[in-house]
């Protein structure tokens, strides 16, 4: 894969905190691509975790065939056309739908604007609780849902919309519907908000090759490592699984990044639930660079992942 | 005469025990299955009888009852023939009752008395162990699945006759070889709570 480095950077955020990420950028620009790339940096399953993603196929009958465990993080693409029924799960007897399929894997939404609205907002409330719970007359069944949400998105109907080469050709209007179809509460549960620009003819061109994922994924398990060493005993597996409680005691800052986050608290407007997110992934983002304290580099760049309006 | 088997159900993402109480008395020739079972439990009547009958063993001509119990509990799905064929050979005293204690039985039957794939093998198995079962019969494609629990016997069952040469000790199937995966494997039997954070356990503070 050439070019995009900032990109391959903030995947490679996400996968060490299993952090959520939105890629926005015109048609062509190598979204997809990147995020099927993705399992190849992701580290590998503790057995815990792999016997909870096997017992999930088991049940939903989804089994491949020829193994008796599932030792590779699941990377689950629905269709924009799925029922919020097909992804949360549901039916007369709760089965799990593909938010509880990605547990502890990938949920990869492609051209998320066009997925239903109310599809998306049943994602809501288990990408906070890590679990679902659907309720019917017969009873009530608990999945658990800890996935990591990759979504992409074109910033407009035709996809151009700030584009430095081909302009675009929509009215103000239907950008804004467009951005729109996508609620602010979602937006705000993606850590990584990331641009998707194009690749010109020089990079894409170059015999420069890029960094192997082996090396990354190198990168990715040691700062797992870190995570798992401190976590130890809990439930808790990755920084993004941090509650409020963690964040206070894992993600202190120092005078001067107190200084940096209060500034940003007012300009970015950032919410209760926006402050935490910023801090745990600026934990991930020191846990990558092998730093124990958070120091402010590591806050600017969790910062500049925050949600930034376009139109 | 009197017979149970242990079966499974899967509630969400958990097993749970079905006891299969088969009976059978003098009377007009009559199968019913009760206990809340779905359409498809309820068409395994015609599976059970064509499967004992093609595997060269005889359909008992009595009143047959069987009761999936809890009778709370709606029964659906295909894993109930298995433990239902194995409790009417053992009412009819084709196999013994005694094979059939310490041990839970899984399986959708097909008319020539083969055993096919059943879904949720994994958490019935759990559950077999967490009961303090001895040995699981499974189809023999699920096998695999089955065997990630450890203290438990694992028996692959391909065919209906397969399982009754087993069970008379005529041809014993070798049960299942566990595949290692981690030497910290110890801890298999629960599932373990994900790290969910329900506003349960949020606090104030």
């Amino acid at each position: 894969m050439r070019g995009q480095e900032h990109v391959k950077r903030a995947l490679e955020v996400a996968a060490a905190g299993g952090h959520n990420i939105l890629m926005v950028g015109p048609p062509g620009a190598g979204k997809t691509l990147l995020a099927r790339a993705m399992p190849s940096i992701l580290p590998a399953m503790s057995f815990d975790e792999a016997l909870d993603v096997t017992r999930i196929y088991s049940v939903a009958d989804q089994f491949p065939a020829d193994t008796s465990l599932i030792q590779t993080r699941p990377f689950r693409a629905p269709h924009h056309t799925i029922s919020h029924a097909g992804l949360v799960g549901g039916g007369n007897w709760p089965r799990p739908g593909e938010i509880s399929l990605a547990h502890r894997g990938v949920l990869f939404l492609d051209e998320l604007p066009e997925f239903g609205r109310r599809v998306l907002e049943v994602m809501r409330q288990p990408m906070e609780d890590k679990v679902v719970t659907i309720s019917r007359a017969r009873g009530s069944s608990t999945f658990p849902a800890n996935f990591m949400l990759i979504a992409a998105m074109n910033p407009c109907p035709c996809g151009f919309f700030g584009d430095l080469e081909r302009s675009c050709t929509c009215t103000p209007n239907s950008v804004t519907s467009y951005q729109k179809r996508i609620s602010g509460p979602l937006l705000d549960r993606i850590d990584i908000h990331v641009e998707v620009p194009r690749v010109d003819f020089e990079k894409l061109s170059s015999d420069r090759i890029g960094e192997p994922s082996e090396s990354v994924r190198d990168r990715v398990e040691k700062a797992r490592e870190k995570q798992r060493v401190r976590f130890g005993e809990t439930d808790l597996v990755c920084n993004a699984d941090m509650g409020p409680a963690e964040v206070r005691q894992y993600c202190s800052l120092d005078e001067t990044g107190l200084a940096l986050v209060r500034q940003a608290m007012s300009q970015l407007q950032l919410t209760a639930r926006g402050y935490h997110r910023v801090l745990k992934l600026s934990r991930t983002i020191a846990d990558l660079a092998g730093d124990d304290e958070i120091i402010p580099n590591h806050l600017a760049e969790a910062l500049q992942y925050r949600p930034r309006r376009w139109v | 005469m009197l017979v149970k088997v242990h079966a499974a159900a899967v509630v969400g993402l958990e097993g749970e025990i079905v006891e299969v109480e088969v009976d059978t008395t003098r009377g007009m020739p009559s199968f019913t299955i009760v206990g809340l079972p779905d359409t498809a439990v309820q068409e395994s009547r015609e599976r059970v009888q064509a499967a004992i009958k093609n595997a060269g063993l005889t359909f008992p001509r009595h009143r047959v009852t069987v009761n999936l119990a809890p009778a709370d509990l709606r029964k659906e799905g295909l894993a109930y023939d298995l433990p239902i064929a194995l409790g009417v050979l053992a009412a009819s005293e084709q196999i013994r009752a005694e094979w059939l204690a310490e041990a839970m039985a899984v399986g959708e039957l097909s008319l020539d008395g083969s055993v096919r794939h059943v879904r949720g093998v994994l958490p019935m198995a759990a559950l077999a162990q967490q009961e303090g079962m001895k040995r699981m019969f499974v189809p023999a494609k699920d096998s695999a699945e089955a065997s990630l629990v450890r203290d438990l016997e694992v028996i692959a069952v391909s065919s209906l006759t397969e399982l009754v040469n087993h069970l008379s000790g005529v041809v014993p199937i070798p049960p299942e070889e566990a595949e290692m995966h981690d030497p910290v494997a110890g801890k298999v039997a629960t599932f373990r709570k994900c790290g969910g954070r329900n506003m349960s356990n949020a606090r104030w503070r």
